[in-house]
């Protein structure tokens, strides 16, 4: 069920009333887990089996753990919550690619031995539940927190509907103590939410959906080849896209929780103002990358084995969260070149020329923004683009200026697109440099209710006259 | 203790959001309103988005029910323009007609998937276009892309919500410009000057009434049909430089698709009739110097054991004119589809009959 569709809708003003309605708090909660599992059952009913799978698991491993003083018996429940977790994780998302790359091996290897490629569907948000129940047993393992003492409060908190198929990844420390004691939502959490609801739908289907896609899909899956602005535009597009969609649910998720009497961690602070690629991952997807820095990184020794061990770290960290992202090569690829951005920008930071003091001004800052951008930009190419070659044909006509100005395109743009595309990044660029030390809450104190009726009422004129077109699932659903 | 990015002390801003919101609708409902009111005065009229989750839906509307029969309408515009649904159904007393057309795509794809769905056994009208079954001529994938998008999301208990979901959307959509495709805020951005009332629309049952004498003018119909015709003449050139038209090809891929898939559908209780829409003026001189009557059509029947129906081959089905000289105007539409019930009850009540005789005996 999308968030823009009418059927959630309905769910939504089912579930809201109801919630409303209910007095009886651990009667409420049931029911909310109730509708969150038909949230959940509306894609494929099936699948909500796999959902109660790691659900159960982790809440026996995480009671086992708590209950031992024994670190043998604490690390055999923790490697039985890895191994169910990562388990189904590995065979949903990862069996095909598995196979089609030992495929590959055998046939360089002159061997005609094949496996046959399994046709496994990959159940809605898997990364996500996984990611969220394996860092509750990691809390309880590591101490910092007890384990849920209701498993209505547990499965509440694997399940609940805004954020079960694409985050926000919540830690159960943030999220069970507010199932502990009855909450109902004030009317400014309701106004706000449905703002916040508003935002992120505006974000997804106005620019995400109707403005940038048709673009996006142009350039990455066309069969001619871009130039220089085409090949800009075509990157520029989907990072504006992949920015607007993901903020935009994650938006939806917390402002719907926020309704609910529910709050939801921060998943985006205005990341294309990041000044450099450490600071673009406090800012973008702000709940996975918390969760690698971690139970990840922190794990395998972090920044306290000198240099060489934390380059090696950060690698591997960004490697396995671009392979987190999907079974392909091209995710591997982007998460390592974040990596390998990353290491550049500790090496940079340790020369002379960094501690300039221009760098701390405001022209100095804007550079960096600029620069870290483009970088990012390039770094797109391979999350989106469907194959290598494509990547490269793309990366390459980025930097092939001169493409620009011959008549070596067999892609073709509208000048309307170019308008769009270069009018919605300075929007962006400059929105995002101005908030990037604010919070939406922090802005909406300064502007006049009434013009916020005037934003909300022309961003749901905006929604509704864009709902329209072909039915586009959030990019996330497919992690 | 929280994250460091948790908002437990997150600070809602003050603001009276019950009169903020109220204000909100009422704005908003006013300008839909107006916006709305403006495209009618316009000469708009709603349209619905005809996307493979509409297609879907009906693919799944396929299968008899204690109430009614169906009769599946596949194949290309010429179908989903000429063939009026109620019109079908009023004439054929016990069925209901579903339109699963695909303009500019060969029906090939979907008569192989109603064949091998073994729970289908209703009727097939096919408009086929024999180019679909010479190999070179042939268009990529056909419908292949709306059976893969159906076996994908339509066929598990998923399909509830994406059918109430798609069900309200094609209604409202019927009933609002506002929601039209057409009339999308980014066309509207981009496009606000040259936006016009089109003559094709698309109504929730994918039936799409061609109004081309009260919503096009004489101009604009003429540059349209002078494109149609210059299109064909260039798969004419294609043909002729190509050497296509191959009928040995031609027969094997009619006798092994077609054929097998008629066997199928047939051997359940279902039947498969083959039309060939009107098509007239330089088009149809066109198409019957590409693919000659007699090496095609008119084997079509023997090689794949389903009946036929050619417009030319029945005075009520002759004489109308397209004005694209491809398509029918929905005035046309009409009478064209309650001649064409009329031929189709007795085709089915003639099969009726000899099942029953065959039963007797």
């Amino acid at each position: 069920m999308l968030f823009n569709s009418y059927s959630f809708f309905i769910f939504f003003i089912i579930v809201f009333i109801c919630n409303r309605l209910m007095n009886n708090w651990k009667l409420n909660k049931a029911f909310l887990l109730i509708m969150s599992y038909l949230f959940y059952a509306a894609w494929n009913p099936p699948f909500v089996i796999i959902l109660w799978v790691s659900t159960i698991i982790d809440w026996f491993c995480a009671k086992n753990i708590y209950r031992s003083d024994q670190k043998g018996i604490r690390r055999f429940f923790l490697c039985m919550s890895l191994v169910s977790n990562l388990g189904m994780l590995a065979f949903f998302k990862y069996a095909g690619f598995f196979a089609e790359n030992m495929n590959g091996l055998f046939l360089w290897g002159g061997s005609s031995y094949h496996i046959s490629l399994p046709s496994i569907v990959l159940p809605v948000g898997i990364s996500f539940y996984t990611f969220q129940t394996l860092s509750y047993t990691f809390d309880v393992y590591k101490k910092k927190m007890c384990p849920a003492h209701s498993f209505l409060d547990y499965a509440l908190y694997v399940t609940f509907f805004p954020q079960l198929v694409a985050g926000p990844i919540v830690r159960a420390i943030d999220f069970v103590p507010q199932c502990e004691s009855p909450r109902r939502a004030t009317s400014e959490q309701i106004g706000w939410g449905f703002v916040l609801f508003v935002i992120g739908l505006f974000n997804k289907v106005v620019i995400a959906d109707s403005f940038m896609s048709p673009i996006v899909e142009t350039v990455f899956d066309g069969t001619g080849t871009p130039d220089f602005f085409c090949a800009w535009a075509g990157v520029l597009a989907f990072a504006i896209q992949i920015f607007c969609d993901f903020a935009g649910y994650s938006t939806c998720a917390i402002g719907i929780a926020l309704t609910l009497g529910f709050y939801l961690t921060t998943n985006f602070r205005f990341p294309y103002a990041a000044v450099g690629f450490s600071d673009f991952w406090t800012r973008w997807h702000i709940s996975l990358s918390s969760w690698l820095r971690d139970y990840l990184y922190v794990t395998l020794g972090g920044n306290r084995k000198g240099k060489a061990r934390t380059y090696i770290n950060l690698m591997i960290t960004m490697l396995l969260g671009g392979l987190w992202h999907g079974a392909s090569w091209l995710f591997v690829i982007w998460g390592g070149l974040h990596g390998l951005f990353l290491i550049i920008e500790k090496a940079i930071l340790r020369l002379p020329i960094a501690q300039k003091q221009f760098w701390q001004r405001h022209m100095g800052q804007i550079v960096i923004v600029l620069i870290t951008f483009c970088c990012i930009c390039y770094t797109w190419v391979f999350f989106r683009a469907k194959s290598l070659s494509r990547a490269i044909d793309i990366v390459v006509a980025m930097t092939n200026v001169v493409s620009g100005f011959s008549d070596s395109s067999t892609l073709w743009l509208p000048t309307s697109d170019y308008i769009i595309v270069g009018v919605c990044t300075v929007a962006i660029l400059v929105i995002h440099y101005l908030m990037r030390h604010k919070t939406l809450e922090m802005v909406a104190h300064g502007i006049p209710w009434w013009m916020q009726s005037v934003i909300m009422s022309f961003m749901i004129y905006a929604i509704i006259t864009s709902l329209s077109g072909e039915d586009r699932a959030f990019i996330y659903f497919q992690f | 203790m929280p994250l460091s990015t948790f908002n437990s002390n997150l600070h809602v801003p003050y603001v009276p959001y019950k009169k903020m919101w109220l204000v909100a609708g009422i704005l908003c409902v006013v300008l839909l309103g107006s916006m709305e009111a403006y495209w009618r005065v316009r000469g708009f009229y709603p349209s619905v988005t005809d996307d493979k989750a509409l297609w879907a839906y009906y693919r799944d509307q396929v299968y008899a029910t204690q109430t009614y029969k169906k009769i599946v309408v596949i194949g290309y515009s010429r179908a989903q323009l000429g063939i009026v649904p109620e019109v079908l159904n009023s004439e054929l007393k016990g069925y209901k007609t579903v339109h699963l057309t695909v303009d500019g795509h060969s029906p090939i794809e979907t008569l192989e998937h109603l064949a091998r769905d073994i729970r289908f056994n209703g009727v097939v009208l096919c408009d086929i276009s024999l180019e679909s079954c010479i190999e070179e001529r042939n268009d990529a994938t056909g419908q292949k892309e709306w059976c893969d998008y159906y076996d994908t999301y339509w066929s598990n208990y998923g399909k509830i919500e994406k059918g109430v979901n798609t069900r309200i959307k094609a209604e409202l959509q019927e009933r609002l410009n506002i929601l039209s495709s057409y009339l999308m805020l980014k066309r509207q951005i981009t496009q606000w000057n040259s936006l016009k009332p089109t003559y094709l629309e698309t109504r929730s049952d994918r039936y799409r009434p061609a109004h081309y004498y009260t919503r096009m003018s004489e101009k604009e119909l003429e540059d349209h049909k002078r494109m149609r015709i210059e299109k064909r003449k260039e798969d004419l050139r294609e043909y002729t430089e190509k050497g296509f038209g191959d009928s040995t090809h031609y027969k094997y891929e009619a006798s092994h698709r077609l054929g097998s898939a008629v066997a199928l559908i047939q051997r359940r209780g279902g039947k498969v009739i083959f039309l060939k829409m009107p098509v007239t003026g330089e088009t149809g001189v066109i198409e019957d110097t590409m693919y000659p009557r007699s090496q095609f059509w008119d084997t079509l029947e023997s090689v794949t054991g389903a009946e036929t129906i050619h417009f030319m081959d029945y005075p009520q089905l002759r004489g109308f004119i397209c004005p694209d000289t491809s398509h029918l105007d929905v005035k046309d539409a009409k009478v064209y589809t309650f001649a064409l019930a009329k031929i189709i009850k007795s085709i089915i009540d003639i099969s009726v009959s000899r099942e029953k005789v065959n039963y007797d005996s």
